[in-house]
């Protein structure tokens, strides 16, 4: 049973990559698309489009006491794909909503000492409304390179604007969604959805789920210092194993050449 | 003498000692309104005709009078009067009824007389300079600017007038001091009345009932009993667009477009003098009166009329034009120089775009904000309480170091909670360190705890204190790992009990001392509205410890 699934999955795997050149122009081409993170791990098997996008919206769930994943949204804010020279310090807007994570407020303080420099412009807002309304506009101008968004739950109607607005103005937009354990996630256009939950002794970091996504899991650390994160182990992934080959693959790779 | 006024008057004087006349021409003929020197010696007379003073001199030479000329010296006038008082007033009533050639300024000098060593100083000071442009001067110095009108024309010292004092000099001021009509002052003298003291003697009642109001009042205002209304020559105001409407406009569309116009125009003045508009006031007159205002503040200096027509049209429902919008005034109050910047061709650094179009983002979310939003970039403030250390900066301004780099401060969460969430001890281990505590109605077991760092307030602030005691405000920090993984940043406040008003927080920070006990007592402590706290034993000391929950490590 278990060599019949990996034979399934090696051979989407194979099938996917054979579009993988036609997704990844969704903005930009497959060039701009961030293929390392979290500590040199490939991100490109879990991904159909080969890697992460750059840009659109990203979601992260979150309950109230998880703070890990503010740490995790200012990481995912810094990814890029190359740093270019010429490039000046990108701009950072942070919106929260007041009482939307009770989790109180972000304290700039602790990310003085992170490598990631970024010109961070916050704001606090009472009402969704105006918070989804201050990010579409932000995102359409262009002008922020990301946006980190901490709202109340939203619809498919406004997740579907604020992704539009991104691919409009290019820009990358990391919304903190709160999420119950237990519940259902609720549907979303985002290109990709991240979890990450303190456990024990370490932190597990799960890419739950997204357009084309093959969800995964890791065991992460983060760096309080520099907000760093690394991974330090795989712990599960539905990937096939490295290197797994079965001599009947050769014959059906004809099928989707 | 803590306040002033002065006066001066200024005559045209040729150099020349041929007659010569300034005519103006009237319905009755030609007549002379200014005369030279020679002129008045030769016997001529002020509002004379022509032809008689051709009579009396055959050579004489006259031009006609010119008001732009007038105007133009009455400008360069009061742009060199101008170093001693930016108050100036030009004396219109004179420039127009007088036909000698004369012209009279009022300069508020209200403390400012010092400045150029004194009163009798400074009165020198002016007539010296204006003879020197070619002006003869008369000037004086007094407490009412109709006091100063008579003294610069009538004081028979050195000009200055100071009222208590030199009442009797003023007294003796010939009627012709208190700026009255020629009518009036022809019935005055033939009444008898020649001097001050005549008119200030006779009953007030009787005046008024003879001659007017005039008198009375010109009267007061010598006095300084009534104010004086002054047209002060003021700046004009170039960023000011003024734009009024014979059929008053009705639709809210006409109005966009009025006002879109007018916006452009003050625009392109902007960007041809290179400044850039901070503020700018929109004022909408209807027909019946009432005018609606509209405010406007952007972040940076902006000369882009299509961003504030954007930001305008957001305000403008709020407009109700009503039976029609018959004015439209539009003024920038606040500009500022725009410094010249190269908008870059180079494609890569246009990704991470430029400070304009940030900054006109920045315009359009914050007019769009509620009372209670805000946007602003994080700041350090130099204070070691948590809440304090981080500051709000405005959008608009240079991000400056948000810290210097060679301070280390020690762990901070990532998320602050504040105010702090008190929590609930549970169970003390036996060096009295907490072992579990409870909150959010969860049941928290410690596994590792660090610490403590203690906190106080600024000493300045407290300089009440006696000895060297702790302040209240005093806040032990631990970090504190749980069994489901999080890191959370607890704070211990000592709080002072009733019986012990003064308590030796002195210690070294330790465990040994402080911990409450698990018992529900320091429940009765957390929650106010408690109906009876618990009472504290006697002879023991307790300290009535908080713990509270103050932030989150990422």
């Amino acid at each position: 049973m278990t060599s019949k699934l990996q034979q399934a999955r090696a051979a989407l795997l194979r099938a996917e990559n054979q579009w993988q050149g036609r997704a990844a122009c969704v903005d930009g081409g497959g060039a701009r698309l961030i293929t390392r993170a979290f500590g040199n791990i490939d991100l490109r098997p879990h991904f159909s489009a080969g890697g992460l996008m750059p840009t659109g919206l990203h979601e992260i769930m979150t309950e109230h006491d998880d703070s890990a994943t503010s740490a995790l949204a200012w990481y995912m804010a810094g990814l890029h794909t190359e740093p270019s020279p010429h490039a000046k310090t990108p701009t950072v807007l942070w919106v929260r909503q007041r009482k939307a994570l009770d989790q109180g407020r972000l304290y700039p303080p602790a990310l003085f000492a992170s490598p990631v420099h970024h010109n961070l412009i916050m704001m606090t807002i009472d009402q969704q409304q105006t918070a989804l309304w201050a990010c579409e506009e932000a995102a359409k101008s262009g002008q922020i390179t990301t946006i980190i968004l901490e709202a109340t739950d939203y619809d498919l109607t406004a997740a579907r604007r604020l992704q539009l607005a991104c691919e409009a103005g290019e820009t990358r937009l990391i919304v903190l969604r709160y999420h119950r354990a237990g519940q259902n996630i609720a549907p979303s256009p985002a290109w990709s959805r991240w979890q990450i939950k303190p456990q024990e002794t370490y932190r597990k970091l799960s890419l739950i789920g997204g357009r084309g996504v093959r969800p995964a899991s890791w065991k992460v650390n983060i760096d309080e210092a520099t907000l760093l994160v690394s991974v330090a182990d795989t712990l599960e992934n539905r990937l096939p194993p490295e290197g797994y080959h079965r001599p009947t693959a050769a014959r059906k790779q004809s099928v989707y050449a | 003498m803590p306040s002033g006024a002065l006066s001066g008057t200024d005559q045209t004087s040729q150099p020349a000692k041929t007659p010569f006349l300034v005519t103006r021409s009237d319905h009755k003929g030609v007549l002379a309104c200014g005369l030279s020197q020679g002129a008045r010696l030769a016997g001529l007379q002020p509002g004379m005709r022509l032809s008689e003073a051709r009579s009396i001199v055959p050579d004489l030479v006259n031009i006609n009078e010119d008001p732009g000329l007038y105007a133009r010296y009455q400008t360069k006038l009061i742009k060199h009067l101008d170093r001693y008082s930016p108050w100036i007033a030009p004396d219109r009533v004179l420039m127009r009824d007088n036909l000698a050639g004369e012209g009279g300024f009022w300069l508020e000098m209200t403390g400012g007389s010092h400045l150029f060593g004194g009163e009798e100083t400074l009165i020198r000071q002016v007539q010296r300079d204006l003879t020197k442009l070619g002006f003869s001067c008369k000037a004086g110095m007094a407490d009412s600017a109709g006091a100063a009108w008579a003294c610069a024309r009538f004081h028979a010292g050195d000009g200055i007038l100071s009222l208590p004092a030199h009442h009797d000099a003023a007294r003796s001021f010939p009627i012709e001091g208190l700026r009255l009509s020629p009518d009036i002052l022809a019935t005055l003298h033939r009444l008898g009345i020649r001097h001050l003291h005549d008119v200030a003697d006779l009953p007030r009642a009787t005046l008024t009932t003879r001659l007017g109001p005039d008198v009375l009042q010109r009267l007061d205002q010598f006095y300084g009993r009534l104010p004086e209304h002054l047209n002060f020559h003021l700046p004009d105001q170039p960023w000011l667009i003024r734009q009024q409407y014979g059929e008053p406009l009705g639709d809210a569309a006409n109005l966009e477009a009025a006002i879109a116009q007018m916006i452009a125009q003050l625009c392109t003045q902007l960007q041809r003098e290179n400044k850039g508009l901070r503020r700018i006031i929109l004022r909408c007159v209807r027909v019946d009166g009432h005018a609606h205002t509209v405010q406007i503040t952007t972040s940076t200096a902006c000369q882009s009329a299509p961003h504030i027509d954007r930001l305008l049209a957001e305000k403008m429902p709020g407009v109700d034009t009503g039976f029609g919008i018959e004015e439209v005034i539009i003024y920038a109050p606040w500009v500022e120089h725009v410094a010249f910047r190269q908008i870059s061709l180079d494609t890569t650094s246009t990704q991470q775009g430029n400070a304009t179009a940030l900054a006109e983002l920045f315009d359009r979310i914050g007019h769009h904000l509620g009372p209670r939003d805000q946007l602003f970039r994080p700041g350090h403030h130099a204070s070691h309480l948590p809440e304090n250390a981080a500051s709000r900066q405005p959008v608009g301004v240079a991000p400056s170091p948000a810290r210097l780099p060679d301070i280390d401060l020690p762990k901070r969460p990532i998320r602050l909670i504040d105010p702090p969430e008190p929590v609930q001890i549970l169970r003390c281990t036996t060096n009295g360190a907490p072992a579990a505590l409870r909150w959010r109605r969860m049941d928290l077991e410690i596994t590792t705890i660090t610490g403590p760092e203690r906190i106080c307030p600024e000493w300045w602030d407290h300089l009440d204190q006696t000895g060297f005691a702790l302040h209240a405000l005093t806040r032990d920090y631990f970090r504190i790992h749980d069994h489901t993984g999080r890191w959370l940043w607890i704070c211990r406040t000592l709080g002072r009990s009733q019986t012990d008003p003064e308590p030796d927080m002195s210690f070294a920070p330790s465990f040994k001392t402080g911990f409450a006990p698990p018992t529900p007592s320091i429940q009765g402590t957390l929650s106010v509205t408690t109906s009876q706290p618990p009472k504290p034993r006697k002879n023991t000391r307790t300290l009535l410890d908080l713990w509270s929950v103050h932030g989150l490590f990422a």
